[in-house]
């Protein structure tokens, strides 16, 4: 009995310090939500002193919503974000889990290097890249089309190594065992890798989603056009130097957060367990 | 597989634009509709022009523009300069040097603060677009309510900020008694730029950069420059008059427009945002300056400027004349509040600028108004003092601090020599 409370004792300790955490990390999110319902002007109004009013909004008005909507096209920065997040993930998947799996079972000259040369790609800061890449892009001519917002992200060397480090626990003796059989090695890695790296894929889906949908700089330099603009340079074009929307710009914020959040309450189970699984496995 | 190959397909050529000959304008990401409204009225003007402006937000303007530059592109063909980094374009030949395409008479009307920004190694490089002031704004009511007489309100007449800083001890409030004042006296609307800030060192008549813009040694740890520092060290740490961390333009402006302070030295542009405030009265009291010393106030703003590569140049050239006009920039200000950077346009504002606040600012442009320092290295020079005067106001020590920026600042300047 005594041990029991023992237990009990300590879970509640440590439910309330991660309640507190939880809250620490909640309020912000949480005012910022609120003050998207708040008439446009009125949003400091309430942050001194703290109290009921500061995190439950009095007037609570849409107009925000309707106006980023209406007034800023942001429907269409949404559009464009999902086809190019979603274009992205179908091609990085593509190209990185055939080269991971390469990486992985084929043995060739110069692979150690390959696969340094992949590592390398995901540790050099993007500030540094830029500057090639544009011109890189801009020779190709893509400049200000949606391929150049895809195609730069897509041989993505942190989803290689992904793919690379759970192909290795695949035992080689299956894929044997299908070549003896007859079959291709595209069959191999369609019909056995692939259906087995479900935890791989859905985290590669959701940090490459992740990735472009957070993307900011790169678009902007980019694309010029309207059509072409995307979610993250929509919300920040509600500030400027001498004002900031603040009613806009919480209520793009907030809505522009709900995509990603839907993807990842659906993809969440999977998520947790692809990164614990490629980490721990030996 | 291939649905997804199908998909791919429709997305590349969905994305193929038409190929036709235009403009491409790199600018501010002020509101489109405004923007759009001036683009509109040049390209009905001029149909055989296509002009397609893209707007980037502040935050990330400057590199932005300097990725579009890289590699001698020729686009964008026109871009927006801010008037101090003028020279380090200029210098790295991404600017085409205007004065065979702009007459002595085009150019007369310009304030001439704003064409000495504009000018470098005696040519110029860009067109002044708008131009900017600071004044002291103060909250009537709580001047009124604790029994402290207004500044002047008058052009020309100005407080010292020794005596502002005696108001801002009796105007920080706490009425609540929480540790935290409910009333700040003054808050310094743009806390760490050297825009808002140098014209304190200047007022005690000393230099901020050496003549050549290429050294700092001695000049940020010059008795002048110390002293400006010890007093803007004071209003946040000594006297505690002035919040901390308020790193905002926009919330400065909130805190004064909701009474949560009683002074805010802040520019021209919140003469139109404060209108938003509809239980705010306020008042503009000329910008102060040390006793002893002179009046100077910040001034400039943003410039036009045609890259140096660009395959346009005389659709460039009207596009940015058309920009500049004397109309434009008075319908500018109508549409976005911002200061024209040529004398002339005011005569077409005059209702607007009989006003009283109005009156102030354009006085100080005309007499005591100072360009920020012209220097290739400005934006090095201006992100370090950032640096720098943020750490100050959070209590560490002026002279160590500005020691330190000496330094780094003068190893970024070796580059130009």
């Amino acid at each position: 009995m005594k041990k029991k409370n023992k237990i009990s004792k300590k879970t509640i300790i440590i439910f309330i310090v991660l309640a507190i955490i939880g809250l620490i990390y909640f309020i912000p999110l949480e005012w910022v939500t609120a003050s998207s319902l708040r008439p446009s002007g009125s949003l400091y109004e309430y942050t001194e002193p703290l109290n009921m009013e500061t995190f439950i909004p009095v007037n609570i008005t849409f107009e925000n919503y309707v106006n980023i909507f209406t007034q800023q096209h942001f429907g269409r920065a949404l559009m464009n974000s999902l086809i190019v997040a979603c274009s992205t993930v179908l091609l990085t998947l593509l190209v990185s889990s055939m080269a991971g799996f390469a990486l992985a079972k084929f043995d060739f000259p110069g692979k150690k290097i390959v696969f340094a040369i992949v590592l390398i790609t995901f540790m050099v800061p993007f500030e540094s890249i830029v500057i090639p890449l544009y011109l890189t892009v801009s020779a190709l001519g893509f400049i200000n089309t949606y391929a150049a917002l895809i195609l730069p992200g897509v041989a993505n060397g942190l989803a290689i190594f992904l793919f690379n480090q759970f192909f290795s626990e695949i035992p080689t003796e299956i894929l044997e065992a299908a070549r003896i059989d007859g079959a291709s090695w595209f069959r191999i890695y369609r019909k056995i890798v692939i259906p087995l790296s479900v935890p791989a894929i859905i985290t590669v889906i959701v940090m490459v989603f992740m990735f472009q949908w957070n993307s900011l700089f790169w678009p902007l330099v980019a694309t010029h056009s309207t059509r072409l603009e995307v979610v993250q340079v929509a919300i920040s074009a509600n500030r400027m130097t001498e004002a900031t929307h603040w009613a806009n710009l919480f209520s793009s914020a907030v809505a522009g957060s709900i995509p990603p959040m839907v993807l990842f309450f659906f993809l969440q189970k999977y998520f947790v367990r692809g990164i614990s699984g490629t980490g721990l496995k030996s | 597989m291939k649905k997804i190959a199908l998909f791919l397909l429709v997305v590349f050529f969905a994305v193929i634009g038409f190929a036709k000959t235009n403009l491409e304008v790199l600018w501010m990401g002020w509101p489109t509709d405004k923007v759009m409204t001036l683009v509109n009225e040049f390209q009905a003007a001029n149909p055989d022009i296509s002009v397609d402006v893209q707007l980037v937000p502040y935050t990330q303007l400057f590199q932005t523009i300097e990725v579009r530059l890289s590699g001698n592109s020729s686009t964008p063909d026109v871009f927006i300069v801010d008037g101090p980094l003028n020279p380090s374009y200029a210098i790295r030949g991404n600017l085409l040097a205007l004065d065979e395409y702009f007459s002595e008479e085009e150019l007369e009307p310009f304030f001439d603060s704003s064409i000495e920004t504009a000018t470098f190694d005696g040519k110029l490089y860009s067109i002044p677009y708008t131009t900017s002031s600071v004044g002291l704004y103060f909250n009537k009511e709580i001047f009124d309510e604790y029994g402290i007489p207004y500044p002047p309100e008058t052009p020309g007449e100005r407080l010292t900020w020794e005596e502002v800083a005696e108001i801002a001890k009796k105007l920080t409030i706490d009425e609540n008694g929480d540790g935290t004042p409910d009333v700040w006296g003054l808050i310094i609307e743009q806390i760490d730029r050297p825009y808002q800030l140098l014209p304190l060192v200047q007022s005690l008549g000393g230099e901020v950069i050496s003549p050549d813009g290429l050294s700092t040694a001695g000049y940020l740890t010059s008795e002048e420059f110390l002293k400006a520092a010890d007093f803007y060290w004071n209003l946040f740490n000594g006297w505690k008059v002035s919040p901390q961390g308020l790193n905002n333009s926009s919330i400065s402006r909130e805190y004064f427009g909701n009474g949560k302070a009683a002074m805010m030295l802040g520019a021209d542009w919140n003469i139109n945002r404060l209108a938003e405030f509809e239980d705010l009265e306020y008042g503009l009291s000329p910008h102060p300056y040390f006793e002893g010393g002179i009046a100077v106030t910040p001034t400039g703003s943003w410039h036009v400027g045609i890259n140096a590569n660009t395959k346009n140049v005389a659709a460039s050239v009207d596009f940015v004349k058309f920009l500049t006009s004397k109309e434009a920039l008075a319908e500018w200000n109508q549409l976005f509040g911002h200061l024209p950077a040529r004398q002339d346009s005011y005569d077409l504002l005059e209702e607007e600028f009989s006003k009283p606040e109005w009156q102030i600012l354009l006085y100080e442009m005309d007499h005591t108004a100072m360009a920020r320092p012209v220097t290739p290295g400005f934006l090095q020079y201006e992100l370090i003092l950032r640096e720098t005067f943020n750490s100050i106001h959070y209590g560490s020590d002026p002279e160590q601090s500005l020691k330190d920026a000496e330094t780094r600042i003068d190893r970024e300047l070796r580059k130009f020599k």
